[in-house]
């Protein structure tokens, strides 16, 4: 008998390899107490979804599903990240409080003036005053 | 209706449709084989009997899924080898288990009892260190390596059910099962020279 052929009869040996009897019978008894114990155990909702599933039999979820959610996700995150939304500073400004005041500086008033390149006005005529000798509202004094 | 006269097709659409006993038949036809097929790969009684309780809590959970594209015995077995070549991974990162933990408490069948006993004392003697050995060396082999020689030679699973269960090319499990054969013939050449004595 070749090496390979005796190697292979061994090997064929261990399948009479068998566990302590009635193994296969407690074995089957602890299955259902665990399956009963992980069916009370189970959230109401876990319960409330499989059956919701068993009304369907035939559904099945198809193959590219997840593969499609998966791209889109990514798709929205990386649009997101390249175009982030406009935030509201009032939206997000925090509420004035009255520490905040104390501490506010008196406000700067900044004249703001811009320069205004005005049209050239022809010179103006040279003007002069002359200084009446009176008042312009005068009266005599009363005498009596 | 006997549910031990019914095909296993038979008890997954009775499965499907809510009644739970029938699946406990399929428990109770599928134990001894995939007890087997498990206890060879990781060797350890206590990890066979877990592990086969996950792998039949597994299954009942998934057997809306099942389709009937594949056999309900290719299907299953799918999920044990799956399971169990995952636990070993897990077991690998945690640390290897030695060699002194591989267990050789598993009773062996009346039937291959009475064929050793029919044989002389010290072959007999010679023929149950062998198997220990045969134990060590399979597991020095890589869990997918262990698994084919598992499928194949011990419980006789063909090529073509081995890599679909695999998930695998024919030609793969061939070269797969040539490389275990070389690596176990190098193990046990001196216990099987012995043997031949």
């Amino acid at each position: 008998m070749d090496e390979m052929s005796q190697l292979r009869g061994l090997l064929r040996l261990k399948a009479y390899e068998r566990p302590p009897s009635g193994y296969h019978e407690r074995f089957l008894k602890e299955f259902q107490r665990r399956q009963r114990a992980a069916w009370l155990r189970a959230p109401g909702l876990v319960l409330w979804w499989e059956a919701f599933l068993g009304l369907w039999p035939n559904f099945e979820v198809p193959r590219v599903a997840y593969a499609t959610a998966a791209l889109v996700a990514a798709l929205a995150g990386a649009a997101l990240w390249w175009n982030p939304p406009q935030q509201d500073r009032m939206a997000t400004a925090s509420p004035v409080t009255a520490s905040d005041f104390s501490l506010m500086k008196p406000p700067v008033f900044i004249r703001e003036s811009l320069p205004v390149s005005q049209p050239a006005l022809p010179p103006a005529p040279s003007r002069h005053f002359v200084l009446q000798p009176l008042p312009a509202y005068h009266e005599a004094p009363l005498s009596f | 209706m006997d549910d031990s006269t019914a095909s296993d097709e038979e008890l997954v659409a009775r499965t499907q449709a809510g009644e739970v006993e029938a699946f406990d038949e399929l428990v109770r036809r599928y134990s001894p084989r995939l007890y087997g097929l498990v206890y060879n790969m990781t060797s350890h009684h206590e990890d066979t009997d877990d592990l086969l309780q996950e792998i039949f809590a597994k299954a009942f959970r998934s057997i809306r899924g099942f389709r009937g594209r594949s056999r309900f015995h290719t299907w299953i077995h799918a999920i044990a080898v799956n399971m169990t070549l995952n636990f070993l991974k897990r077991r690998g990162r945690r640390g290897m288990m030695s060699l002194d933990d591989v267990d050789n408490g598993v009773q062996s069948d009346p039937e291959f009892l009475k064929a050793a006993a029919s044989s002389d004392p010290l072959r007999q003697v010679a023929l149950r260190e062998l198997q220990k050995k045969l134990n060590e060396a399979m597991q020095k082999l890589s869990n997918e390596h262990r698994a084919v020689v598992t499928m194949f030679d011990i419980q006789g699973l063909p090529h073509a059910e081995i890599a679909q269960i695999l998930g695998i090319s024919e030609g793969t499990v061939r070269s797969r099962l040539h490389y275990a054969h070389r690596q176990l013939q190098n193990h046990l050449k001196e216990f099987m020279k012995g043997l031949e004595g």
